[in-house]
């Protein structure tokens, strides 16, 4: 039919001319791959002839080459698809050598296909396996990579920092104003340094009050943080940071289109913040967000209600009071520690110059750092853990393709012996591999999208920061060098094993496997020796974490949590400029609330427990010497109320009462803690302790004790606080804490308007209930529990199914020893004895590893942990007896089935 | 022998083309004359795939003629059309003539 000529087998010299010899010979390479011998000669001839006639280069050839290569791939891939299309010369499976590699390769990936689909649960486990590894692993890294890896999505936010300033002792403060305006003006590596402070605005002139979530910044900070409005203008110097300047604002696009419903004219209108009126002058573009706190309306700093306090008092030239902190942008090449040795170096001199301030320094944190502290961690925690499971998963998987190899061992050999090379077997058991593998990928890259998204659904809080993991450019590398990762552990190693196939051996040995593979033997049992030490470490993280929780969950918070509303409120200071009209405003409100049907009792707070607020301050005890360092405590403002309502005990002497007021003497309430601290065996009500304040020092008389709280999270320490008569201490900033009959949830709507009747511009907000809060604050602990403890138990089912397997293996292997066994009156309490002890020799050793590595990590876990020793031996126990009991069970299966094996089949079963 | 499925349209052009060619078919010119006269580029690929193919099929048979320096020393593979491949040719024309037949004014109509 087809004339063949001499030259068919393409072994002509070719003389190239006219291209690069080496990228002209890859090019002839890549052709003689692609295309059948017979055609070789004369498309490199016809290509070269066209290169010629059309004067073009080596890149043409190429281009030409690789488009006429992959039509031939995508033509054997199409007729594979449709054997009873394909001509008559198809070559025979693996036969013909000049066939080009594709065609060999088509053909073992047709063959693994074939063998996989006739094992389905084999592929089903396998792939599944792999999947869930690779995509616990995908879905925790894309949160890794936006929390670790990626930058805040500000322009060169690797240059943002925060300056915070410290005192003697190390504690956090604010900056005094003057000593931020000289840092400024003197730090040479910074390009930029501007205040900021979020808080809480009212919104009125509307149908109903509102409160917006404001940011004070001083003029430069759009330009610090590198943004710019897309509609109007942000701050201008020297102009809208005038005090009796027109009162100016910046909105949020998100907040133009949410809150002000889109209003096209609103640049240029005015609105009531803080009952005063703001020209908006300018709208920030979309998706812009600051990641310190999701703020909505931006305004001049001196607006700040606290800093126009604090200007009216002279707090602007007090180098004592903390008044400026904010965000800074070093300039280009300059490194934190430079910056911050420069901050030190120019407070040392400020603290020289201005002693009154006291000595005082600075740390400076990189911005991204500051807003990832807290999460990074047990993100971190998290992909270690799933890094195990995905090792355990590919050691399965390896334990699963050894089995297989094992038991197909007489046809490889039989093929072997058929001629069959060794590079031929291999790669078509490569070919398998590479099947399983490219679905295991496969799925697991889906399962890595959903459970991503389950992740993020499930998370307590949304990520600090505006940061939102997304499946992104380097996820997906990830995931591919994961994915590469996995198939060489779980693809090689069967490979491997197959690379030096002794043909006569397997051959004389068939069936008979009694003493076959002891090598083989020890690969699985290492196998399962390593699953076993990876998932105890993996069980007892968890487990210390659940244990964690237990003891967080016990926490005595202190007060009663149940049936109590909260809600927030600052009235506008220039509404009420004066500390005795504040105490009447919130005095009318609150016995509004208690007027309320079905309230029970209302009280007010300015810092209520596990609400996010609160503060300390330092003191001194009159009568006794002041210490190296000032003692600290936790302040608090309440009302005679609070107590009661909350249900906190008094302890000694006497509560707050109406006698308490602005005129009388200042009294205070301290907690147990304090008392047992600082009068340990005494009485301490009585004592006077004296506080430092921006006028004059107050002196204080205690006057009782109450119980503990918790103020901030189950796992606080117990510290000294300090609870001062808000009559006393009157401020704009308050709390509502109202204990309801019934669902406090249905009161709110009742509450707020109590709060209308007595001014209906009053915005308040954070309305919740404590067990809400309580709830929220172990959200973190919660969502860790749950994932460690998901991956523990996909880890002790991958565990429990790898030594299944193993054991059952070896159990098959041993048929006809057992079988002798048997037959020689061997009872079958003492096979089962002798397959269990086996499966308990192996999970031992693992137990044994893994407990020292569980030791060693535990140092890891440690700061995740509350109340919690790494080492906590009812975990250690418990996780070791559950992961026996598992490999008991999973070896006793196949133990049972040896002690039935028939001696008679078994001897004939060659 | 192989089955003879009808040829496609793309495999008639190669097909129709070899015999325009005549004696100086191979695939360079093979592939210009079908650009030339369809205003289709058709792919090298595509092309030594369909060469291939119909010669599976019977229709054509190809050899190797002398090298040429201008072809870096390699030689041309030439193709001719069997009589099996003009049949099909022929059976193909005459099935879409019939199909034709009384067509045309309406097809120009709609």
């Amino acid at each position: 039919m087809r004339r063949r000529a001499p030259t068919d087998d393409g072994t002509m010299p070719p003389t190239d001319s006219g291209t690069t010899p080496a990228m002209a010979l890859l090019a002839r390479r890549l052709l003689s791959w692609a295309v059948p011998a017979r055609l070789r000669d004369s498309v490199l001839g016809d290509l070269e002839e066209e290169r010629r006639a059309l004067d073009r280069g080596t890149t043409w050839l190429w281009v030409q080459a690789l488009g006429i290569a992959v039509r031939y791939g995508w033509e054997r891939v199409r007729r594979a698809a449709h054997p009873s299309r394909q001509g008559k010369r198809q070559s025979v499976p693996g036969g013909s050598k000049g066939d080009g590699m594709m065609q060999v390769l088509w053909t073992d990936v047709r063959y693994g296909a074939r063998l996989l689909l006739k094992a389905p649960v084999f592929t089903f486990v396998a792939v599944l396996t792999l999947a869930l590894g690779i995509g616990a692993n995908t879905a925790i890294f894309s949160v890794v990579n936006a929390v670790v890896l990626q930058p805040l999505p500000l322009p060169d936010s690797d240059r943002l920092v925060s300056p915070m300033g410290r005192n003697r002792e190390g504690e956090r403060q604010f900056f005094s104003f003057p000593d931020f305006q000289d840092l400024k003006h003197d730090a040479a590596l910074l390009s930029g340094y501007s205040a900021f402070v979020g808080q809480s605005v009212n919104l009125t002139g509307r149908e109903e009050p509102r409160r917006v979530r404001g940011g004070f910044v001083s003029d430069d900070f759009f330009k610090v943080v590198g943004v710019e409005p897309i509609v109007g203008r942000g701050f201008v110097p020297g102009k809208d940071d005038l005090e009796g300047a027109e009162q100016v604002c910046v909105v949020q696009h998100e907040t133009w289109q949410g809150v002000f419903g889109g209003n096209p004219k609103l640049l240029g209108s005015s609105v009531i913040l803080n009952n005063e009126p703001f020209t908006v002058v300018g709208i920030l573009p979309p998706g812009f967000r600051f990641p310190y706190d999701e703020i909505e309306v931006w305004m001049p700093y001196h607006t700040w209600p606290a800093f126009r306090t604090a200007a009216a008092e002279g707090g602007l030239t007090d180098r004592r009071a903390g008044l400026a902190a904010g965000i800074a942008r070093m300039k280009r090449g300059v490194t934190v520690e430079q910056a911050e040795t420069e901050f030190k170096g120019i407070l040392a001199r400020l603290s020289k110059q201005y002693p009154e301030g006291g000595e005082r320094s600075a740390t400076i944190t990189p911005m991204k750092r500051d807003i990832i502290r807290g999460v990074k961690q047990p993100v971190l925690v998290l992909l270690g853990a799933v890094g195990f499971v995905l090792l355990i998963a590919c050691a399965n998987v390896a334990n699963l393709m050894l089995a297989r190899a094992a038991a197909r061992g007489r046809e490889l050999a039989t093929r072997a012996a058929l001629g069959a090379g060794r590079r031929r077997l291999v790669s078509q058991m490569l070919a398998e591999t590479g099947l399983l593998w490219l679905a295991g990928c496969a799925g697991g890259l889906l399962l890595g999208g959903w459970g991503l998204q389950l992740l993020l659904s499930a998370a307590p809080d949304d990520l600090p920061g505006g940061i939102v993991p997304r499946l992104d450019v380097t996820v997906f590398a990830f995931a591919l060098g994961l994915t590469a990762l996995t198939g060489v552990l779980f693809g090689l190693i069967p490979a491997l094993r197959f690379s030096s196939p002794n043909v006569t051996t397997a051959l004389k040995e068939g069936g008979r496997t009694g003493h076959e593979g002891a090598a083989r033997t020890r690969l699985h049992a290492a196998l399962v020796v390593a699953q076993m030490t990876l998932t105890l470490v993996l069980l007892v993280g968890s487990g210390l974490m659940l244990r964690s929780f237990q003891h967080l969950l016990r926490v005595d918070v202190g007060f009663k949590p149940e049936s109590l509303l909260s809600m927030e409120y600052r009235l506008p200071a220039n509404k009420y400029p004066e500390g005795a009209q504040q105490w009447e405003t919130h005095r009318r409100i609150i016995e509004e609330v208690r007027r309320v049907p079905g309230v029970r009792s209302a009280s007010l707070v300015r810092a209520l427990p596990f609400s996010g607020n609160g503060g300390t301050m330092s003191f001194e005890i009159l009568g006794r010497p002041p210490g190296e360092k000032p003692l600290r405590a936790g302040i608090n403002a309440v009302d005679p109320n609070y107590f009661g309502t909350m249900g906190i005990p008094l302890l000694r002497g006497r509560n707050f009462g109406e006698q308490d007021q602005a005129s009388t003497p200042s009294v205070v309430v301290i907690n147990r803690t304090m008392a047992d601290r600082f009068w340990p065996g005494q009485d301490p009500v009585g004592q006077k302790i004296r506080i430092p304040d921006n006028r004059a020092p107050i002196e204080a008389e205690i006057i009782g004790v109450v119980g503990d709280t918790k103020q901030y999270a189950q796992d606080d320490a117990d510290n000294s606080y300090v609870y001062g008569a808000q009559a006393q201490n009157p401020h704009i900033f308050n709390t509502i804490a109202a204990r309801t009959e019934g669902d406090p949830m249905e009161m709110s709507n009742a509450i707020r308007a109590a709060v209308w009747s007595v001014d209906p511009e009053q915005p308040v907000w954070k309305i919740r209930t404590q067990e809400s809060l309580l709830t929220r604050a172990i959200g973190l602990p919660r969502f860790l529990v749950q994932l460690m403890g998901g991956y523990a138990m996909l880890a002790l089912l991958l565990a429990a199914v790898g030594i299944y397997g193993v054991m059952s293996y070896s159990v098959t292997q041993r048929t006809h020893e057992l079988g002798v066994r048997l037959a020689l009156g061997a009872r079958p309490a003492d096979v089962l004895r002798m397959v269990l002890r086996r499966g308990l020799r192996l999970t031992c050793l693992g137990l044994a590893i893994g407990l020292g590595g569980a030791l060693a990590l535990g140092r890891v876990v440690q700061a995740l942990l509350f109340n919690t020793s790494p080492s906590d031996p009812v975990t250690l126990a418990g996780v070791t007896a559950l992961l026996l009991l598992v490999a008991l069970g999973a070896s006793y299966l196949p133990a049972r089935r040896a002690t039935r094996v028939d001696p008679l089949i078994a001897l004939r079963s060659e | 022998m192989t089955r003879l499925g009808p040829p496609g349209d793309f495999e008639q052009m190669v097909l129709l083309a070899v015999l325009r060619l005549g004696d100086a078919a191979y695939a360079v010119p093979i592939r210009r004359e079908i650009a030339v006269r369809t205003h289709r580029s058709p792919a090298r690929g595509a092309i030594y795939i369909t060469l291939d193919r119909l010669e599976e099929k019977g229709y054509l048979e190809s050899w190797l003629g002398d090298a040429a320096a201008e072809r870096g020393g390699r030689p041309r593979r030439y193709y001719k059309v069997k009589p099996a491949g003009v049949r099909a040719l022929e059976q193909s024309w005459t099935a879409l003539r019939r199909m034709w037949e009384g067509m045309e004014p309406k097809v120009r109509e709609t």
